[in-house]
């Protein structure tokens, strides 16, 4: 192949891939650069990194960082747990009614977030859970199940059959079987799962907003609002606030974008 | 084996057990106070409760609430409407005090004379006080100052040249306070003494007439997309000689970076020949929570925070105007605490008329936008879109009034929560159901149910809340009429509402749009990504950054790319049809790589060698991708499909962040409207049954697409 050939190839990817990051790149850059500055072309920029100090420290975004780690970790560990052996059952067992749970499971993705929020609130309320983590991870992984489910369903449904089968010859039970012999296989796509699951936390808003009210306990989203004053926007803190708030998810993105294609050949095409 | 078992669960466990750990058990305050706890703001609230503190013993917590009103505005609802005792006192806006007060939110406060009187009438409703107002709030007219102060608009326009004026226009509650200066300086009003609707008055058609001229002329043309922030920078930029705006923006214009620093002043809003000067009072009051469990250490509080000395102080350190007219003298500690001049302060707060005070305030605040956003955008003339509002509002106001208010206005706790015990028990059930299964319908069951629960009890049991929520007439800002049951007549109700029926267009159009788009890039961008060979990794990633970002970033993102520097640029976000393209655009740039990774993955699982032999055979590249590769992805094109219809109906903080439904309700999709119903409305009720249509919605589109792919 000559190098026109390779270069025509190599090409298009590449142009994508800037369209992709140039909205983000621009966001870094005006990050640095004044407030005043921004709205006007005409001024001279010196770029500074001190909104991301401010940002950081005096606005408390780090704390906020490492709060929604902990409830995106949190979730994503118990959704996995809870949607394994719920899409085995689905995808390998025999179940009466099966049919209706998944038209159930579907449902819950269907309902408008802004919704669910006031009466979800005053459940959440009854069983003492406001304003506690545990109070912001049942709801999001209420909402991140359906896709983990219908994930794993179509993964599961990918695995052969006869290690199963010689599983249970040897009189392992359906547990056991599931979570010596199928998990550890299933190891991909419990990480796609896993990261869908992350990256859904990581990004929500609504419900962190209105269920969590201590500081320790804001995630970034919350943060990021938090910044606006009654009138005032300070952009360059917004802006820092969102690059810092994308480079998690962009670092995790580049370590796991194998495992999210992957993930999604057994599960999207064949599901 | 079963030590492999054990090492695969233990950190999961762990996790777990850390998870119920790690919910905190803080100290227990005597008294929580919500407010703003950043900045200045923080700092000077900080030291005062200290203050409090020390004088009398008790403990109190500050909750930070966000600034941003409609987020405030949401988290208060939800904490008083579930009956909560705290947080004993709240930092409201001024405009929410009747509305909370009609739903029983609040108890009455004391007020003792020393208050400008507009500040006293925005807090006062059926003749009682229902929050302390904390500092105030005046629209006033910057100019740089060597333009004289204008007395009438006539005098504004000469001195302000072309574009040469920057006031807030876009579609938001900004654009009612503008209004109502300058309805006030043609001597109009919206209600009149007897609280009748008069916004179609001549006075009023002349006054948006008025601004609807500067538009373009005395005004830069994306005025109509402007919010307080857009107007400072075209004002400290030098951009703009003139500019309305609140006091908060005197202390930024002499920062640093400003190019007007120490060389602007401030004078009341201009009116016509004969007219007077007004300015719209808003600011923060401090209510007490109906509930609170210690009523009169909640009073002291607040009286403490309100008193002269605090009030001075927080003057001082966050440049806020008290409310309190005697501090307004020439030789007070006053006069050196604010940035500007103490008198024209006092004359334009002594013209300052609250909004009307009513518990509808805000839906009438919004449907009165929503008009004024029409007629400033040529959508609709001054005459019609007032006769539009007027008619809408006199049908609001009769709707609502039809009942009064009881002398005592204190709710009854809410039911307890009969319901979720409900719920546990039908889990029970289910689960007693699954336990008496035979064999491996048994075993699955069991593996299902934890799962199934989570969901039954945080997706179930709110949406049948909602679901009998929706056949019942529940009005927050008017509870003693309950919630009378009215079965369908809600569903009838939105079904035939004008604004519906857009909403509904403006969602299928959206999310038409955006998923044939994505579609069509994700699948170039997946030929283009299959074959290649060159950092392919890194090609992967990066087009899967904008996927993982946090929506609320995306949108603001794309909105500031969207926000002309240039002072004769007209904003993309100004135009009914235009402002189309940044959400779509923004959505298609977020969520095209997903669909593209989908239809990656379809790709990887063609076989090569069909396309391989048709190549021998021949066929063009047309073909082959017609006839072969198309055909083979259906499943995945379905898939995304799907996946990306589903998603784009129910399309929420971009549109909140980028466009806020505007121009006028030109992209107003159905969420946003539920939201309107449900927080900024407080109609409970219709906000249900905008839920169903939601639900319903994407429902049928999802039994549809099954439908679809079945048949082959």
């Amino acid at each position: 192949m000559n190098v026109a050939a390779a270069l025509s190839r190599a090409l298009p990817p590449l142009v994508f891939a800037a369209l992709a990051l140039m909205p983000l790149l621009w966001c870094v850059y005006a990050s640095l650069v004044p407030d005043a500055a921004l709205f006007d072309a005409t001024a001279a920029v010196d770029l500074s990194t001190q909104s991301y100090v401010t940002v950081l420290f005096e606005r408390a975004f780090a704390r906020a960082i490492v709060s929604s780690l902990i409830v995106a970790a949190m979730t994503t560990c118990l959704a996995l747990v809870l949607a394994a052996p719920c899409a085995y059952s689905l995808a390998r067992l025999e179940m009466r009614g099966k049919a209706l749970v998944l038209g159930a499971v579907m449902a819950v993705s269907m309902f408008p977030q802004v919704s669910i929020v006031g009466p979800l609130f005053l459940v959440l309320k009854s069983i003492g859970l406001i304003d506690t983590r545990p109070g912001l991870v049942l709801p999001y992984v209420t909402f991140a199940l359906p896709l983990a489910v219908w994930l794993l369903v179509a993964f599961f449904k990918e695995l052969p059959r006869e290690i199963e089968d010689a599983a249970r010859m040897d009189g392992a039970s359906t547990l056991r079987t599931l979570v010596s012999i199928i998990l550890p296989i299933a190891l991909p796509g419990l990480a796609t799962t896993g990261i869908f699951t992350f990256v859904y936390c990581w990004n929500e808003l609504v419900f962190a907003l209105s269920f969590t009210v201590s500081p320790e306990l804001r995630t970034v989203p919350v943060a990021i609002t938090m910044l606006r004053g009654q009138h005032q926007v300070p952009w360059n803190q917004i802006l820092a606030a969102s690059a810092l708030a994308t480079l998690p998810l962009a670092l995790l993105v580049l370590v796991a974008q194998r495992w999210i294609v992957k993930g999604l050949v057994a599960g999207a095409v064949k599901g | 084996m079963f030590a492999r078992m054990r090492a695969a669960t233990a950190p999961l466990l762990m996790a777990l057990a850390t998870a119920i750990a790690c919910a905190p058990s803080p100290p227990k305050p005597d008294l929580v106070i919500a407010a703003s706890d950043v900045g200045a703001e923080g700092v000077v609230l900080r030291a005062l409760l200290g203050r409090f503190e020390r004088e009398t013993g008790a403990v109190v917590a500050i909750r930070g609430t966000p600034d941003a009103g409609d987020e405030r505005h949401q988290l208060y609802v939800q904490w008083l409407n579930a009956g909560a005792s705290e947080p004993d006192v709240l930092q409201i806006d001024v405009v929410w005090a009747a509305e909370l007060a009609s739903a029983g939110f609040l108890a009455p406060v004391e007020l003792d004379d020393d208050l400008f009187a507009g500040a006293r009438a925005g807090v006062t409703w059926q003749e009682r006080s229902w929050a302390a107002p904390w500092f105030v709030d005046v629209g006033m007219l910057y100019r740089a100052d060597d333009v004289p102060a204008p007395r009438t608009f006539a005098e504004l326009e000469a001195s302000a040249g072309a574009g040469g004026f920057v006031w807030q226009g876009a579609r938001y509650e900004g654009l009612t306070c503008v209004f109502l200066e300058v309805l006030g300086g043609h001597g109009g009003r919206i209600l009149d003494e007897q609280g009748r609707v008069v916004v179609d008055s001549p006075e009023a058609i002349r006054a948006l007439d008025t601004m609807r001229r500067w538009v373009g002329t005395t005004s830069p043309a994306r005025v109509v997309a402007m919010q307080e922030e857009d107007a400072r920078f075209a004002f400290q930029n030098g951009q703009a000689r003139l500019m309305r705006n609140w006091p908060y923006a005197a202390a930024l214009l002499d920062e640093d970076t400003s190019r007007v620093r120490g060389r602007w002043a401030v004078s009341p809003m201009p009116h016509v020949e004969g007219g007077r000067a007004t300015a719209t009072l808003g600011g923060a009051a401090l209510a007490i929570n109906a509930r609170s469990s210690r009523p009169e250490q909640a009073a002291r509080l607040v009286s403490f925070l309100t008193s002269e000395e605090a009030l001075l102080e927080r003057a001082r350190r966050a440049g806020q105007y008290p409310p309190r007219r005697s501090l307004y003298r020439s030789d007070g500690a006053l006069a050196a605490a604010l940035p500007v001049d103490v008198d024209v302060a006092r004359v334009i707060i002594e013209g300052a008329v609250p909004r009307p005070v009513t518990p509808i305030y805000t839906e009438l605040s919004s449907l009165l936008q929503v008009h004024l956003h029409r007629a400033l955008t040529s959508q609709a003339s001054a005459t019609a879109a007032l006769q539009d509002a007027a008619r809408e509002l006199r049908a609001l106001m009769d709707a609502r009034s039809s009942a009064t208010p009881p002398a005592d206005l204190r709710r009854p706790m809410p039911a307890p929560p009969v319901r979720v015990l409900l719920v546990l028990l039908a889990i029970g059930t289910l689960a007693f159901a699954a336990y008496t299964l035979r064999g491996e319908h048994r075993v699955s069951w069991m593996l299902a149910l934890p799962a199934l629960a989570t969901m039954a009890l945080c997706a179930a049991v709110p949406l049948a809340l909602t679901a009998w929520e929706s056949l019942h007439d529940r009005d927050l800002r008017s509870p003693w009429r309950g919630a009378p049951f009215v079965g369908l007549d809600g569903y009838l109700e939105v079904l035939s509402s004008e604004r519906f029926v857009s909403a509904l267009w403006h969602t299928l159009w959206f999310a038409g749009a955006t998923v044939t788009l994505e579609i069509v890039l994700g699948l170039v961008l997946a030929l283009a990504l299959h074959r290649a060979v060159f950092a392919r990794g890194l090609v992967r990633s990066s087009v899967l950054v904008p996927w993982a970002m946090p929506t609320v970033v995306a949108g603001v993102l794309w909105r500031f790319l969207f926000t002309p520097t240039a002072p004769a640029e007209a904003s993309m976000l100004s135009d009914p049809l235009l402002a189309w393209i940044p959400l779509v655009l923004a959505d298609v740039w977020k969520t095209t790589p997903f669909v593209a990774l989908l239809l990656l993955a379809g790709l990887a699982g063609i076989d090569e060698s069909i396309d391989e032999a048709a190549r021998m055979d021949g066929a063009s590249w047309w073909m082959r991708l017609t006839r072969i590769t198309l055909p083979l992805l259906a499943p995945a094109l379905v898939a995304a499909v799907v996946f990306r219809a589903l998603d784009a109906v129910r399309v929420f903080d971009l549109v909140v962040v980028l466009s806020g439904g505007g121009p006028g309700t030109a992209t107003e999709p159905l969420t946003l409207l539920t939201f309107d119903a449900i927080l900024r409305k407080l109609r409970f009720g219709e906000g249900a049954v905008l839920s169903m249509m939601v639900f319903a919605l994407t429902m049928s589109l999802a039994l549809l697409f099954v439908r679809l792919t079945r048949r082959p």
